[in-house]
């Protein structure tokens, strides 16, 4: 980018921070505008964490390969909030599951992904009866906490001024090709150019045109627990199909459990008239916690679980693109509008994905 | 384990295969979610789709969108009905589990069948109240016959007229998970376990509307597959009488020889000869029945090909409830009073 845009971000997760300082590092004036009274606060904290590497979709190799090369990249600019301390198993179900342990070995060898058996202390932890091989991997969780720090000095550091306690309403056209942005409290900002990085929201800003792809939310639980002495600094995950997973969860020095059945509470897809605020939905609905399903379920592959101590719940409403729910697939939206194309909609995937959005914005701004 | 009932996280499951029941399946599922959702507070219920043929599926997939934790598992293939109790058995995730035909168990009783699990009962049998005081029926009284000379043959303590209606804690459940013949061994296989039973009399329904079918060529079927699976008894007995047939060969023998030397006229022996043939062909073919019988039954487990197969699962996720309407929308109204407001 040559010429000086004014640039505003709305929302400030994780892809709003990024775009927010990849735009500025190349010399726009940005603007971030954030709802809550910190960055990060919503799906990027309330996140089970983990920073994919490619394990977790055997059934979509696109996805996985992009997922080891983003690892890579994530894992060396963002060290500080990487949380390498504990033995990564990936678990295959011999009942239910969509990829065999021969699958599972060939898919790891061809994305040249590390994938050793699990040592015998560590297989007998599980119910040979229902799972059929155990595999030490090498994958990490990050410290949403942490990441906040690191993009407030990263931000700050680009140059980007960030709003918090703010909420977009609408985006209005004014003359000569500029775009006022109007946050609840009535004041406009001027902009050259508007990325939406609202993710859930990402449909309730008046004036921008909902995205052609239909979206899917689901409100979701994580369960913090606090884990046995036999499976300490061990994560979890059984693969592939209705199982559960244990991850790290830094900031609390806890764990959280999430079940394939048992996290999404109530789902919805979005209809182009009657837009629900997922977030105004999941204040309103507050939800009661399913971890007693998790963990019955859950003990009986891990029968030391018993011994689980439940903390609390984070309930977070998850956005996904309808199109991909069958391969488990997580590719990002990138929308122009099409009846302004100075707005771009960007519905962010899984947190190390963020290198392909960013790569769009490149493409993006040569193209003009 | 017994159960404190003041905690209240309690998990009931509700186990109930089916099978081509698109026309009173709702009327169960409405029924037995009234009652449950209004007595615990942690639930689900799990139904065994036995490959239905009819629209089954569709039905219960379509009340999943309203009725909370019903959980449906889809077989690729038919099985057994017995076994299919098995599978769900193993699905279900509840401390306490429930089997419950959902053709003819009513379900009024659980509340009390879940009371004796909080006065110590591992295992709560239901007896159908027609096998216990009923008139005379054949079937009924050939039934009741089985289930004695079982108790007697293999000694294990399980209530006569026992039927489909039980309860079964994680313990009972988890001392059977690993039997290699589970599935062919409902009826019978929480006995094995030998934990504490308690039993209560219920009468049945019928909620298909259709006369109730007892085929006595299946019902031996079922009796003999028990006998022969969860017994030695059997091969015992054939052994024992093989020995007999020994025995009695040489005390035959002896008779010989004694003919021999003291009768002076001796037959041309067609007769006994004619006997002792027969006789041990009969208990040489006898051993030779038993004996293919089980090595049937090790090749059929020998076989180690999964007995089932989830074709298909899905649980109910229940979408924006009635009331929660009314709240949104309450809520959207006072969002854009705010925002007139501000104007």
């Amino acid at each position: 980018m040559d010429v000086k845009h004014a640039i505003v971000v709305i929302g400030g997760g994780f892809y709003g921070c990024s775009v927010a300082e990849h735009l500025a590092r190349q010399g726009a004036q940005v603007i971030l505008i954030e709802q809550a009274s910190d960055l990060l606060t919503r799906a990027s904290y309330n996140n089970q964490a983990r920073l994919h590497n490619g394990y977790h979709y055997p059934r979509s190799f696109n996805t996985a390969y992009r997922s080891r090369l983003n690892f890579q990249r994530f894992l060396q600019e963002f060290r500080p909030a990487i949380a390498t301390d504990f033995i990564k198993l990936y678990a295959i179900a011999r009942v239910g599951s969509k990829v065999s342990p021969h699958q599972f070995e060939t898919f790891c060898q061809t994305i040249e992904a590390p994938l050793v058996p699990a040592r015998a202390s560590l297989v007998k932890l599980f119910c040979s009866r229902l799972i059929a091989a155990v595999y030490e991997t090498q994958e990490y969780a990050f410290d949403a906490a942490i990441l906040r720090r690191l993009f407030i000095e990263r931000l700050a550091q680009a140059g980007v001024k960030v709003r918090l306690d703010t909420t977009v309403t609408t985006v209005l056209k004014a003359e000569d090709a500029v775009l006022e942005v109007v946050d609840h409290r009535g004041n406009s900002t001027l902009a050259d150019y508007v990325f939406n990085c609202t993710y859930s929201g990402l449909n309730t800003i008046q004036n921008i045109t909902p995205t052609r792809l239909t979206l899917k939310h689901e409100i979701t639980e994580l369960a913090l627990v606090q884990l046995p002495s036999e499976l300490e600094q061990i994560s979890v995950t059984v693969m592939d199909g209705p199982f559960f997973s244990l991850m790290p969860f830094p900031d609390r020095h806890l764990w959280t459990l999430t079940h394939v059945r048992y996290t999404p509470h109530a789902a919805w897809r979005e209809s182009p008239r009657a837009t629900i605020n997922p977030y105004q939905f999941l204040d309103a609905n507050p939800a009661q916690s399913n971890f007693g399903y998790m963990i019955r379920d859950a003990q009986r592959y891990l029968p030391c679980l018993e011994a689980a101590i439940y903390q609390d719940s984070l309930f977070e409403i998850k956005t996904v693109l309808t199109k991909n729910e069958a391969d488990d697939g997580r590719p990002i939206l990138f929308e122009v509008d099409p009846n302004c194309d100075r707005i771009i909609s960007i519905l962010g995937s899984k947190i190390d994905n963020i290198y392909d959005a960013l790569e769009a914005i490149n493409d993006y701004f040569h193209s003009i | 384990m017994s159960i404190d009932p003041k905690k209240s996280d309690v998990l009931i499951s509700i186990v109930s295969p089916i099978r081509n029941s698109a026309g009173w399946i709702e009327t169960y599922l409405r029924e037995i979610h009234t009652l449950i959702e209004a007595t615990f507070k942690d639930y689900e219920i799990v139904l065994v789709d036995n490959a239905s043929t009819d629209h089954t599926v569709e039905v219960i997939e379509q009340l999943q969108q309203e009725l909370r934790n019903i959980q449906l598992y889809c077989l690729a293939r038919s099985i057994p009905h017995e076994s299919a109790f098995i599978v769900g058995l193993e699905q279900a995730i509840g401390d306490v589990v429930i089997t419950l035909d959902a053709a003819y168990d009513p379900v009024s009783p659980i509340p009390e069948m879940v009371e004796l699990v909080y006065a110590g009962a591992e295992i709560v049998y239901g007896l159908r109240r027609d096998r216990v005081q009923g008139s005379f029926s054949l079937y009924n009284y050939l039934s009741k016959l089985f289930f004695k000379l079982y108790r007697q043959v293999t000694g294990e303590n399980l209530p006569i007229t026992v039927s489909t209606l039980r309860l079964y804690t994680r313990r009972a459940i988890n001392s059977f998970l690993d039997n290699s013949d589970r599935y062919r061994l409902f009826s019978v296989i929480a006995a094995f376990s030998g934990l504490r039973y308690k039993t209560f009399t219920y009468e049945r329904l019928n909620r298909t509307g259709m006369p109730i079918k007892q085929s006595y060529i299946q019902a031996i079927a079922r009796a003999l597959s028990l006998i022969f699976l969860s017994s030695h008894y059997p091969l015992r007995l054939l052994s024992f009488i093989a020995l007999l047939g020994a025995f009695l060969n040489v005390i035959y023998s002896f008779y010989v020889l004694f003919v021999n030397l003291f009768k002076s006229k001796v037959a041309e022996g067609w007769t006994t000869l004619s006997l002792q043939n027969s006789v041990m062909f009969f208990i040489l073919f006898m051993i030779l029945a038993v004996l293919s019988e089980y090595v049937a039954k090790l090749f059929i487990n020998h076989q180690n090909r999964p007995f089932y197969l989830v074709a298909r699962e899905s649980r109910s996720l229940v979408l924006v409830r009635k009331q929660e309407i009314n709240v949104i929308k309450s809520h959207i109204e006072t969002q854009n009073s705010i925002a007139e407001d501000s104007n």
